[in-house]
């Protein structure tokens, strides 16, 4: 059954999934060709100073991508659901509805969870061929917070969709972009790599805390609360 | 059902944490407050110290006998300061307290650097560029060579290549071992800039709290292992690289005292202050040709210290503004907020969670909201015994509280069956 939903999932939003992989795919690809394109303009030490002790970040093209992705992916996924009452259908499908709330937005967390891998993986292996770990491992802690709005957009998205009331969704919905920006904290002093470099664990846990609200949503819509 | 009641509390906390963060923020940005503190400076002219009392719109300048002057008197009064102006007009005087008043040598001894908690919790950087010190060129350059100093050794990358210098981090690392150097460095201090007139590369906070000064001359490492005073460990250092060549630079020790560390000898003078505390004060240092200053600003209060050039204290001077929680905004806010969460604090360029009280006035507003959600039941004619939750939620959260609730709602029904 499970199965069976996720491939309904697929057929949902493949074409979008497909365009936003695209999407971060250009961006870092464009970032990698950049930095590749810099070692042969500028000099090698005015790159490095720049990055080092200016916290330059080269790679701040990605910063709303993840963001986005979430938003749009949220946005596609669910739309289709509440648009005429189709979620109906899947709480109606013979397993528990929990589980099948909880099976699409896993579906949608781990599609997202993909497309950032890539572009995470690709972005540190290509940088790596021009900076030594330090600044690799830098890059990584101050590109994780934007990925991880992402997930916390796209979760807000699922809550926001699958409930009834307007007067509840706007009051989610400003909880939730206050609770994005909590992970768009450094760039408010422009760009500093370090700052969650204490505390990122706990914005790892929030996310995982926030997943199951959906089900809450799913409730009030079941019951009909207004 | 008992799911339910554990989402009910996932969601309350959410929105009660968030709603702490911002409603806060939003309050203090819609009014805000600054402390206009009086700036002290000492007039050789007067042999005293003259405040500067006001804020940005209007200011004036006192003594201590309550005497005021505009500002072309003011101007007169410290020269070693306002020599721009004074030479402009043609009255800089010639000597002042047997010292002679030349615009280079004025400019020369003219400074003013600081320290506040956000620069000594602040980041490392993740490498550092090994700036060559003896350059045979009139300026410095930009170095090739990045470090960073590992938990085996100091470790220098060629940035054109990304390739490990080893005959080079071979030669530092063993001069550091030479000097009883114990790795990893715990943190380094130094301007990675090449506009400055000169360089003297990094000073070294090594494992075991040992202090020392690193640089590159001639290619070459340099190592002097610097003598702390006892027991004390550094937590900040700022290097000056001044034209003045006096000092090396200050730091700030974990019992929140204050060091000069004199170039050449390394000697180190202790600058008497008070009311320091390096997490949570902002300290400021003046210079110039006749005297030293010392502002420690702990919120509404002000210290100054006045030094002669030898560091010997010549006066000092303590004054403070109403402050910000006794303002009327303030009262409001402690009535209002029940408690406070920052991410991002002024005290450190880090992310943390913060959590902020102060005390239990936010009781008395929580109790009237309590009264309040009573009523509007009442008058909505739901049983009050069944929404113990949404009472606990604003008889704890207050405002928040009242936010929570409004989104969850459920008021005295019984619960269905909800999602399985």
């Amino acid at each position: 059954m499970i199965k069976s939903l996720i491939y309904k999932e697929w057929l949902k939003v493949r074409w979008t999934l497909i365009a936003l992989g695209m999407l971060n795919l250009l961006v870092v690809v464009s970032t990698c060709v950049s930095i590749a394109n810099a070692f042969g303009l500028i000099d090698a030490s005015k790159l490095y100073g720049d990055i080092v002790a200016l916290q330059n970040l080269f790679y701040y093209d990605l910063l709303y991508i993840p963001f986005l992705t979430g938003l749009l992916l949220g946005i596609v996924q669910f739309y289709p659901e509440i648009n005429s009452s189709r979620i109906k259908l899947t709480l109606h499908l013979p397993m528990k509805e929990s589980k099948a709330l909880m099976t699409m937005q896993l579906f949608g967390i781990g599609s997202m969870f993909l497309i950032f891998a890539v572009d995470v993986i690709i972005l540190l292996w290509f940088s790596s061929k021009y900076f030594p770990s330090e600044i690799i491992n830098g890059m990584f802690i101050s590109i994780l917070p934007w990925l991880l709005a992402g997930f916390v957009i796209y979760i807000f998205i699922t809550i926001i969709f699958v409930d009834t009331s307007w007067s509840r969704r706007a009051i989610i919905g400003l909880t939730g972009l206050a609770f994005v920006n909590n992970y768009y904290l450094s760039t408010m002093y422009g760009g500093t790599t370090y700052s969650y470099s204490e505390s990122w664990f706990y914005f790892v846990i929030m996310i995982i805390i926030i997943s199951p609200l959906i089900l809450w949503s799913g409730n009030n819509y079941k019951r009909g609360v207004k | 059902m008992k799911n339910n009641i554990f989402l009910k509390l996932i969601l309350s906390l959410v929105i009660i944490f968030i709603a702490s963060i911002y409603l806060p923020e939003i309050f203090w940005k819609t009014f805000p407050q600054r402390y206009y503190l009086p700036r002290i400076v000492y007039s050789p002219i007067l042999d005293d110290i003259l405040i500067i009392k006001g804020d940005f719109k209007e200011s004036m300048v006192v003594d201590l006998k309550g005497n005021s002057y505009n500002t072309r008197e003011y101007e007169a009064l410290v020269p070693q300061t306002a020599f721009t102006q004074l030479l402009f007009l043609g009255k800089l005087p010639d000597t002042v307290k047997g010292v002679a008043f030349t615009a280079s040598e004025l400019r020369k001894n003219l400074y003013r650097t600081g320290v506040e908690p956000a620069k000594i919790d602040a980041f490392k950087l993740l490498m550092h560029p090994l700036i060559e010190s003896k350059p045979n060129r009139a300026s410095l350059s930009f170095p090739n060579e990045f470090f960073s100093i590992t938990e085996k050794r100091m470790k220098i990358v060629d940035c054109r290549t990304n390739i490990v210098n080893e005959e080079m981090s071979d030669l530092f690392t063993s001069e550091l071992m030479d000097k009883d150097f114990t790795f990893p460095a715990k943190e380094l201090f130094g301007n990675p800039t090449t506009r400055k007139p000169f360089d003297e590369g990094y000073f070294v906070i090594d494992s075991k709290d040992q202090f020392f000064h690193l640089k590159r001359v001639k290619n070459k490492p340099y190592v002097h292992k610097v003598k702390l005073p006892e027991n004390s460990k550094v937590v900040h250092m700022e290097v000056l690289e001044r034209d003045l060549h006096e000092f090396f630079g200050y730091f700030v020790t974990d019992d929140s005292k204050f060091y000069m560390l004199r170039e050449g000898d390394y000697h180190i003078v202790n600058i008497p202050i008070e009311d320091y505390d390096y997490k949570n004060s902002v300290m400021g240092l003046n210079g110039d040709i006749l005297y030293r200053r010392v502002n420690i600003m702990n919120d509404n209060k002000i210290s100054t210290f006045v030094y002669d050039r030898s560091y010997k204290l010549i006066t000092s001077y303590k004054d403070s503004v109403i402050h910000k929680d006794e303002t009327t905004f303030g009262v409001t806010a402690a009535y209002i907020f029940p408690f406070t969460f920052t991410l991002a604090g002024s005290k450190s360029l880090f992310i943390n969670f913060d959590f902020d009280y102060k005390d239990f006035r936010f009781l008395l507003i929580n109790f009237i909201l309590v009264i309040l959600f009573a009523g509007f039941l009442k008058y909505k004619k739901y049983d009050l015994s069944k929404n113990i939750f949404q009472f606990l939620l604003i008889a704890v959260g207050g405002i928040y509280g009242v936010i929570a609730v409004s989104v969850i709602r459920d008021f005295n029904q019984k619960n269905s069956a909800g999602v399985k």
